[in-house]
């Protein structure tokens, strides 16, 4: 379990990060939000003890960042969201040169680091310069480095930056397995979409303040609205009256006319009844797609206004 | 066994695997060996038609060998250490490291070995160049050993002061910069005091002025090596006499004393990088 406990951090003037407290869970996978500067990077360089906070404290464990940086750092595994290389190296060289930092003996050494570049998908590339790997390949190398010393808790910053969709879904399949196994995982990222799939419990933060920590679930639950796309067999213009019914507006996409666009309030049918109502009034419905933007809505609602966040609960 | 430093392993093949460290290597014993030819050659001119070198050429050779490489010594390790840990920051694997289960010293002592390390490679590689002075005569292998002890010495002296400056600053640049100043400062500095403060305090070193200046010039090795030339000819090679406060007493040739210096300093410099690097802890919740 990970408890911040009130912490601050400041340089000078600036606040970075502004009493922040929450407790995470074992096996949870937190999801950091918000905008450029909101101090995401800061709680996570707190959590691994790269620096310290101003006040407060987060206890790891029971081992507190502060008091005992050097024990909280061997539970945690740090991708920072840029790769460090080293000229002239292979990507066993890497795995290798960071396992000895970590006391591993060789015997160890010898047998992890080909297990760790076939599960981060490079056993192909492990006498490649490091220098030359592709941006998706460079970042699993770093996940594989992270993983080295098997970390209880996983703190990844902007993972899935500058990846191709790929690689992206690649780093996701594999983070999804590194949860399956009770990995405590924090990422930071802007992309949104990846973290709903990925995540547990969300964290927004806004100029160094704590918007709102909940689960996933009960944070999307109080998004104000829900999207979603019907397309049609034939032209059937009275689905604009029956989603009205169910407390929809439905308009038709500029690019499809037979693909209409419903939106409705929480307060809505919920989606099934909304398809019932469509089918029994013998809409021609032939795709009927929830959009999963909740999060995305969650997020834009919470960090738009004050008064808006002041309605959310949690915040 | 115990593994070797992962940092120096990683500093050494790094440095060597590249094509750069060869060319400065080539670059170094070139200069060296252009200086030898050089005095080799204006000591021939001097001859005045006699057959054959005699031993104060060869200790001629010998010493520009000693100061020149002395010279490369004082620009190669200040500038190789003081990339050390400000390039991992510019590299942006300064966390990475300090996130390992290493300590502050292992760090720091495999930096600062790896740079020496180079330099003793260096030194090792003038070797050949030595060896012709003794073909010539007028240096005994003492005074060799005498002197490669005062080089490296001053190498691992220049490598701390590198090394900790870049312990203090983002990058590579402004480390090198605050290296060379402080290197610079020592060289160029200490021989204007010792030059300036007997006639500004004469009272105060009246009977002792050489005395003074030598224990000075103990952390300046181009005086050292150049003092100690003169001094292995009239005393032992371990001990000298001084006059402190009008009282001669019998101490530590100025060599022994040199290095001596260089490796408590050393040691300073290390101490303070290795803080540089601690992580501040403290109670916890406030």
């Amino acid at each position: 379990m990970i408890e911040f406990r009130s912490v601050s951090k400041s340089y000078g003037n600036t606040h970075a990060l502004v009493s922040l407290s929450c407790v995470i869970p074992r096996g949870a996978t937190v999801g950091l939000i918000g905008p450029n500067g909101s101090g995401k990077t800061t709680a996570l360089r707190l959590l691994t003890t790269l620096i310290t906070p101003t006040s407060g404290d987060i206890i790891v464990d029971g081992l507190s960042v502060c008091a005992d940086p050097s024990h909280v750092r061997q539970r945690i595994g740090y991708m920072p969201d840029t790769f460090g290389v080293y000229e002239s190296m292979t990507a066993t060289e890497y795995l290798d040169f960071y396992a000895r930092c970590g006391t591993m003996a060789p015997a160890q050494r010898s047998a992890i680091i080909p297990l760790m570049l076939a599960r981060v998908g490079l056993a192909d590339a492990a006498q490649t310069a490091v220098m030359s790997l592709s941006r998706g390949m460079a970042q699993r190398l770093s996940l594989g480095r992270a993983l080295l010393h098997n970390p209880d808790i996983l703190v990844l910053d902007e993972p899935a930056s500058g990846l191709d969709p790929r690689a992206r879904i690649e780093l996701r399949n594999l983070l999804h397995a590194l949860h399956d196994e009770g990995k405590t995982i924090f990422i930071s990222s802007h992309i949104l979409s990846d973290l709903a799939d990925l995540c547990t419990h969300m964290l927004i933060l806004e100029h160094g303040k704590t918007i709102a920590y909940d689960t996933l679930a009960n944070m999307t639950r109080f998004t104000h609205q829900q999207s979603i796309s019907v397309a049609l067999t034939h032209h059937a213009p009275t689905i604009i009256d029956v989603a009205a019914t169910c407390g929809y507006s439905a308009h038709p996409t500029a690019t499809d006319p037979l693909r209409y666009a419903l939106s409705g309030s929480t307060l809505a049918t919920d989606r099934a009844t909304l398809l019932r109502a469509l089918l029994a009034a013998d809409i021609p419905v032939h795709t009927f797609a929830p959009q999963e933007a909740a999060l995305e809505q969650a997020f834009l609602q919470m960090t738009s206004t004050d008064q808006q966040m002041q309605e959310l609960p949690n915040a | 066994m115990r593994d070797i430093n992962p940092v120096l392993l990683r500093e050494l093949r790094g440095r060597l695997r590249t094509p750069r460290s060869y060319w400065l290597l080539c670059g170094a014993l070139f200069l060296v060996s252009s200086i030898s030819l050089l005095i080799y050659s204006a000591e021939y001119a001097t001859m005045n038609g006699q057959p054959t070198f005699n031993g104060s050429s060869g200790h001629t050779v010998f010493l520009s060998l000693v100061i020149t490489a002395l010279v490369v010594v004082t620009a190669i390790a200040p500038i190789m250490a003081a990339g050390s840990i400000s390039g991992e920051r510019e590299r942006q694997t300064f966390d990475l490291i300090v996130l390992t289960q290493l300590r502050p010293i292992d760090i720091v002592l495999g930096k600062t070995a790896a740079t020496f390390a180079y330099c003793l490679l260096f030194v090792t590689a003038l070797t050949p160049f030595m060896a012709i002075t003794f073909l010539i005569g007028g240096v005994d292998v003492g005074e060799l050993a005498m002197m490669y002890i005062v080089i490296m010495s001053t190498a691992l002296l220049y490598t701390c002061i590198g090394v900790y400056w870049s312990t203090r600053t983002q990058t590579a640049i402004t480390a090198t910069g605050y290296a060379l100043a402080t290197i610079l400062g020592m060289l160029l500095v200490l021989p204007v005091l010792v030059l300036v403060l007997p006639e500004v305090l004469p009272g105060w070193i009246a009977d002792s002025t050489t005395t003074w200046r030598q224990l000075m010039l103990a952390i300046h090795p181009f005086a050292t090596i150049i003092f100690t030339q003169d001094a292995i000819r009239t005393s032992t090679v371990w001990t000298n006499q001084y006059t402190i406060f009008g009282v001669t007493v019998a101490g530590p040739a100025m060599w022994v004393m040199s290095v001596a210096v260089s490796w408590f300093w050393s040691c300073v410099c290390s101490i303070l990088s290795i803080r540089r690097l601690t992580p501040p802890t403290s109670k916890g919740a406030s």
